[in-house]
């Protein structure tokens, strides 16, 4: 029972984990401006992952078109701001509204067929919402998308938080548009966060053992005088609702809502491959498999004369005849592949494992001597 | 008047023909093996893409057809191979792997819809985002329609080919094992049907089927790295609509869902494809879950 709700019983774990959260939270000092922005990038896709996470990790019920949430929370708040004038804030939370309504239209299918009928609606969810888009383009702009809300910060005057373009610290040599980036860096910091307090609050909860329940076997869960469905519609919506949030956030910092960006099948896949390769189902692993992801991406994406971490790659292009950043997707695709196979249960679980061998043996070498 | 229904009728008949062959393999995976195969669209791909490059290798040796033809041998190996190796490789490993059949259930259909990307995007590699264009088995129209020759070729086919995979599996000793597998999988091993070598069979059966399907989309509309995505989500519509693993409600649900795309492409806007078959298949899902016609594999009436 206690290994159901905590994942991570050992104390070490835990000492990690906080020390991974004060090193980003201090990373901004050391780091150049355009990786703070890559990990501002890589804080919102681990949020994206996560919401997947704690519905399709936890309840194995796969979602392949989670993108459907991520749009409604960021197409809303655009659309609300731009056509009312209201204020981000209201724009945002009226989107998180909408978007937990997309999880309940989901969800409530959900109360008559599972698995692969479940991943079928969720599948074909965000295709009808962007044949939507593409049909009322005057509303919804369409492939291209909308214009970009007002930030939360920035140095226009319409930003909610103004920085003054005079702002500089000069012990880091930033100017204002600086500023601006290490203070989206610590917005998006802060949600990431949130977000993961609440999620690692309700899956190491009972809520979470029934959750993990549904994957072994409804009838398990209905035998023990709970409501699967119930559940499902539950954890639906509230994923939904933090997929919602994160995209309507994501779009008031240097998101676009866009469909390349929110809604594609190619962004629900990316946070299909971040969980897998992180591990499903311990919200912690889809976190790290996002941040990892996007890092991965980014860099191959906008490599600097071959190098990739400092490592010449040009040797990629000479053997394929392709540029690395045009296979950058495939690449990541394959990586996910290769961790079904060789490190089954995603990358946290086999470190986790690894690590505690790494002391077993220490403990025993320690009583020989 | 007239023209509009016989264009009406014909457009219907070629479109459903294709979403059948695509349909029918997707359904038998899934009735008999029980797992969802989202790379089923991946061999369509594989199919109208390797036909592409075969025909433009071959096309300087020899004729046009011949070459299409040679092409669609080649793209028709290649598609078993890759299907062999998607069964035996990737499907069968994951038992390998994973203990609980649960599991392996859900990790195939996130393995092989992360094939399908890597697919997706080699094509997009070495073809680019543009639409590309196959050659013709059959140039020009009907007369007196817009309905291509192309197209009544892909009909013809998809017919004899379901005519033939009926034979097959009501005249053969693999077909009727595959029959008794659908229905019940430990009968079928307590009698001595040899599972795994049946499963690889309805893998690379299914793979070529929809390589089939490819080639003539690819040479009726056109064809692009991402030409799997809605046949594989018709098809998942189409099986649903029919039963799971029924091929009579297939090819029966096929013809209603392309009746109803071609509805709304010719008389409501292209822009609409999809959307009327999938609020169809919400509806279904929702009100009967098993479908018009039951789970089994059901052959013949």
């Amino acid at each position: 029972m206690f290994q159901l709700l905590s994942p991570f019983p050992l104390a070490t774990r835990h000492k990690l984990g906080v020390l991974a959260i004060l090193g980003l939270a201090i990373s901004p000092l050391f780091l150049n401006q355009i990786t703070i922005t890559r990990l501002t990038g890589a804080l919102f896709i681990a949020m994206f992952v996560m919401s997947w996470d704690v519905v399709s990790g936890y309840t194995g019920e796969i979602s392949f078109g989670h993108a459907f949430f991520f749009a409604l929370g960021g197409y809303s708040t655009t659309l609300l701001g731009s056509h009312f004038g209201l204020h981000p804030l209201i724009t945002i939370v009226a989107a998180v509204v909408v978007a937990a309504i997309g999880g309940l239209l989901i969800g409530i299918p959900a109360l008559r067929v599972s698995g692969p009928y479940l991943s079928l609606i969720t599948l074909i969810a965000p295709i009808l919402l962007l044949q939507v888009f593409i049909l009322y383009n005057g509303i919804f702009g369409g492939e291209s998308g909308l214009q970009s809300p007002d930030s939360l910060v920035g140095t226009q005057d319409e930003a909610v938080v103004t920085i003054a373009p005079e702002t500089s610290v000069e012990a880091l040599a930033w100017g204002a548009s600086d500023v601006v980036r290490v203070l989206e860096f610590y917005l998006a910091l802060g949600l990431f966060l949130f977000i993961m307090a609440i999620l690692l609050a309700v899956t190491r909860s009972n809520a979470g053992a029934v959750f993990y329940a549904i994957r072994s076997g409804e009838d398990v869960v209905a035998a023990t005088g709970k409501n699967p469905a119930k559940f499902k519609i539950f954890v639906f919506v509230l994923s939904a609702a933090i997929g919602g949030l994160v995209g309507a956030v994501f779009v008031h910092s240097r998101g676009t809502p866009t469909p390349s960006a929110l809604l594609e099948l190619e962004v629900s896949l990316l946070i299909i491959i971040a969980a897998v390769i992180g591990s499903m189902g311990t919200i912690t692993g889809a976190a790290i498999g996002g941040l990892f992801v996007h890092m991965v991406e980014k860099s191959l994406l906008e490599q600097m004369e071959n190098s990739f971490f400092g490592i010449d790659i040009s040797f990629v292009q000479d053997i394929t005849g392709y540029q690395i950043a045009d296979m950058s997707f495939m690449l990541l695709g394959v990586t996910a592949l290769v961790i079904i196979y060789a490190a089954p249960g995603g990358l946290l679980r086999w470190g986790l494992s690894k690590g505690d061998r790494w002391r077993e043996r220490l403990r025993n070498r320690g009583e020989k001597s | 008047m007239v023209e509009v229904l016989i264009n009406f009728l014909l457009n219907w008949l070629g479109r459903s023909a294709l979403y059948a062959l695509t349909a029918i393999g997707f359904t038998i995976i899934f009735g008999v093996g029980g797992v969802l195969n989202l790379a089923h669209g991946a061999s369509l791909t594989i199919g109208a893409f390797t036909t592409l490059v075969g025909f433009q290798r071959f096309s300087g040796s020899m004729g046009d057809v011949p070459a299409l033809l040679l092409g669609l041998v080649v793209a028709l190996v290649v598609v078993a191979v890759f299907n062999a190796i998607l069964y035996l490789l990737f499907v069968r490993g994951l038992e390998r792997v994973y203990a609980k059949p649960e599991q392996v259930a859900l990790l195939v259909m996130i393995v092989t819809v992360l094939l399908a990307l890597v697919v997706e995007e080699a094509v997009k590699l070495r073809f680019g985002e543009d639409p590309q264009v196959l050659e013709q088995f059959v140039g020009g129209t009907i007369p007196g329609t817009n309905v291509t020759q192309n197209l009544a070729l892909g009909f013809v086919v998809s017919w004899v080919l379901i005519a033939g995979l009926f034979v097959f599996i009501n005249r053969t000793k693999v077909g009727k094992a595959l029959v008794a597998a659908s229905m019940s999988r430990r009968g079928a091993r307590i009698v001595g049907v040899d599972i795994p070598r049946l499963f690889l069979v309805t893998w690379i059966l299914a793979g070529v089927l929809a390589a089939i399907a490819g080639v003539f989309i690819g040479s009726t509309y056109s064809m692009t790295y991402a030409m799997g995505r809605s046949p594989l989500v018709i098809s998942f519509a189409i099986v649903i609509l029919g039963g799971l693993g029924s091929i009579r409600g297939s090819v029966i649900a096929a013809y209603f869902i392309g009746l109803l795309e071609t509805v709304t492409v010719t008389f409501v806007d292209p822009n609409l494809l999809g959307i009327t078959s999938f609020l169809v298949l919400v509806l279904v899902l929702v009100v009967r879950p098993e479908g018009l016609y039951g789970r089994e594999l059901q052959v013949g009436a």
